[in-house]
């Protein structure tokens, strides 16, 4: 019974540090934004006042929709959550990991991407439908480079795992190919944009115009679901978004408070980032879109050549 | 990865399936070209996953698309239509059809709980064995491999999105009422055996992976490496494992959700058209514009037809405009010599008279030719 409980005792452990510190990161970009347009902004922790509010709402449900559309939000941010475990952060090690759970992450993002597109669809309005194509499309292209990336880092690290990608020796790499790590972390940072809807593939701002992809996508739904879809989305932002932290910042004390504190000054920085990106850059026009996802594919393919060569394969 | 492009472009359900069947062949094809290559490597372990992936989605891929061709039968027997932009609501008049081709359709995204994940999850493994222990070239073939296994998933999550959110989801696009029949049992009985197995091999894959591992063996004769079926079978439970906390993590928030909207008002109303007032069937987004940008990105491969109408005066009155996608082999290869063979035979018609003396004619003229044959 013993290690079953600890094995829990880490999933739950793991689960509540994610859910905890997620929306702080959506919170740091809002403070970038306002900051560059010279506003004070909303308080870091908006995000989590948002989601309480909307969990204290009731709904409106669409006359058209069916089960799929109640049950998608719950399913989309289950298989995220599920993603998560998989993941280790800063001085936490993943509860989960075996070789190749690579693909499982890949795909528990698919399936919640799936039933998202299939509850936008059920709406039966036209909006969504055309978000949930958008979303579709570029989704195809950034799985793609996904892969790509986690090849490129499993024949660096030898391991296919998450935990073994970036948890091994990564430092030490830095200096044998350091040209592909960081065609790596352009190639991922394309790919965290675009899977997060955020500018240039998607304006998370913008919530009526018909150049949106993810916000018209939920356009119907409210209350206790629309706070789980937020929610979700902070989570994968925060998994995604550790990933490219821990390649960038790789640094292991044997002290568990200096590596949290790397870890998450790391975060805060690629929020800031995304922020600065956000209010310096334009949505990118649509039919635009897919160049930047093959140039992240390319990238990675570069990475790809870089460490054959440099590698000694 | 031709097919699932073509199956996008598709709008009539059984035309669709078909050309998804070409996707499925080219994961098959990915799995035994590993196998091949890791014999031609002296790599057992990688040799054996790849033939093991290969078969065990053939089986899944019998089971799978089995099940969608029933469903999709039953909607065609429902309805008296294939054509996917004329359908739409399904799920509630066709409810056993409507959860039995969602099954379908998750399995073969191989999507996880379903069986098309695992055998999905046997050629990846098999493709990052070779890029652990091939040779250059290898590894370079073996990251393609992951590519196009990638891509092949994307768009096959996209072409089942569409096929499944527009004949099921939504409203009808031809009629407003839709009072179709559902199959009886003797059509439902086997879908939902089908489904059960796609479940089953999903959740609970030991049998079949070590049961396609035999199959392997015996039709390779490379004997299975020691311990190949644990290093398979271990992280797969995990995987599982993690899909059952997900399934725990689904419950709570379940639960949390009945809990909060307790003593909320909940209310239905119309679907929110930005202010518009009277949503009418046929405003919904339709299959071809649904799958337009993922075909305008491929448009260099795939030849469009676009019909549309010419807009005159200030306020154009009627228009019309429709694409569709056509299949390059079938009009560029098959047609003309399909078209060329008829041809040929319509020269050759004075031959076929229909008298009978002419016939016996033929026969002696070559029983000599085979006698003259013969005798030199």
């Amino acid at each position: 019974m013993g290690p079953t409980i600890s094995a829990l005792m880490s999933i739950l452990l793991h689960l509540s540090v994610i859910l905890v510190f997620s929306p702080f990161i959506l919170g740091v970009i809002g403070k970038t934004k306002a900051f560059f347009a010279g506003r004070w902004g909303p308080p870091v922790v908006q995000p989590y006042y948002d989601i309480l509010k909307l969990l204290r709402k009731g709904s409106v449900y669409s006359t058209m929709t069916t089960w799929i559309f109640r049950a998608a939000p719950m399913i989309a941010m289950a298989a995220i959550l599920a993603a998560g475990i998989l993941m280790p952060f800063a001085g936490l090690k993943a509860p989960i990991q075996f070789w190749g759970d690579v693909v499982l992450f890949a795909y528990l993002f698919g399936l919640a991407r799936f039933f998202m597109v299939l509850a936008a669809l059920d709406t039966g309005s036209s909006f969504e439908g055309m978000g949930a194509s958008r979303e579709m499309t570029f989704s195809c292209l950034s799985e793609v480079a996904l892969f790509l990336n986690f090849t490129v880092l499993a024949l660096i690290s030898k391991s296919l795992s998450l935990s073994g990608l970036i948890g091994g020796d990564v430092s030490l790499l830095w200096h044998v190919l350091g040209p592909a790590l960081t065609l790596v972390v352009i190639s991922f940072f394309l790919i965290l944009l675009c899977e997060n809807s955020r500018i240039p593939v998607d304006d998370p701002a913008t919530h009526l115009e018909l150049t949106m992809i993810h916000e018209v996508m939920v356009l119907d739904h409210s209350g206790v679901d629309f706070a789980y879809i937020l929610y979700g989305n902070a989570v994968k932002l925060f998994i995604l978004g550790s990933f490219l932290i821990s390649i960038i910042l790789p640094f292991k004390t044997q002290n568990v408070f200096m590596d949290t504190a790397v870890y998450l000054s790391g975060m805060t920085g690629l929020a800031v980032v995304i922020g600065v990106i956000e209010s310096a850059m334009a949505r990118l026009r649509l039919n635009r879109v897919p160049y930047l996802l093959i140039s992240a594919v390319i990238l990675a393919v570069f990475a790809f050549i870089i460490t054959l060569v440099r590698g000694g394969f | 990865m031709g097919g699932v492009l073509y199956a996008l472009g598709q709008h009539e359900i059984k035309k669709l399936l078909a050309y998804h069947s070409i996707e499925n062949i080219g994961i098959i094809t990915l799995g035994l070209g590993m196998g091949m290559m890791g014999q031609a490597f002296h790599q057992d372990t990688v040799a054996m996953i790849g033939y093991a992936g290969a078969l065990l989605h053939v089986f899944n891929h019998a089971v799978f698309k089995g099940l969608l061709f029933l469903s999709a039968g039953s909607v065609i027997r429902a309805t008296h239509t294939g054509e996917i932009d004329h359908l739409g609501g399904l799920l509630r008049t066709l409810p056993w059809t409507g959860h039995l081709f969602l099954i379908g359709s998750l399995s073969i995204c191989g999507l996880p709980f379903f069986n098309g994940f695992i055998s999905e999850w046997l050629v990846y493994q098999a493709l990052w064995g070779g890029v652990f222990h091939f040779d250059i070239l290898g590894i370079i073939f073996s990251c393609l491999g992951v590519a196009a296994l990638a891509l092949i998933g994307g768009l096959a999550a996209y072409c089942f999105a569409k096929a499944f959110g527009m004949i099921f989801l939504g409203k009808n696009r031809s009629k407003e009422e839709s009072p179709y029949k559902e199959s009886d049992y003797m059509l439902r009985g086997p879908m939902v055996g089908l489904a059960a197995i796609c479940v089953w091999i999903g959740l609970f894959p030991a049998v079949m992976v070590s049961f396609s591992l035999k199959t392997a063996q015996t039709v390779t004769g490379i004997p299975v490496p020691a311990g190949l079926e644990k290093l398979i079978l271990n992280p797969l439970l995990k995987a599982i494992s993690v899909l059952f906390t997900a399934v725990i993590i689904f419950a709570v928030l379940v639960a949390l959700r009945k809990f909060l909207l307790k003593a909320r008002p909940v209310r239905e109303t119309e679907t929110w058209g930005c202010g518009y007032a009277l949503p009418s069937a046929r405003m919904q987004y339709t299959a071809s514009s649904f799958a337009e940008p993922i075909l305008r990105i491929f448009r260099t491969l795939l030849v469009f037809k676009v019909k549309t109408g010419k807009l005159k005066k200030h306020f154009p009155a009627e228009t019309h405009l429709s694409s569709s996608v056509l299949d390059v082999s079938e009009n560029m290869f098959f047609r003309p010599l399909l078209y060329w063979i008829r041809e040929l035979s319509g020269r050759l018609n004075w031959i076929q008279s229909g008298s009978t003396q002419r016939y016996l004619l033929y026969i002696l003229f070559f029983l000599l030719i085979l006698l003259i044959w013969k005798l030199n």
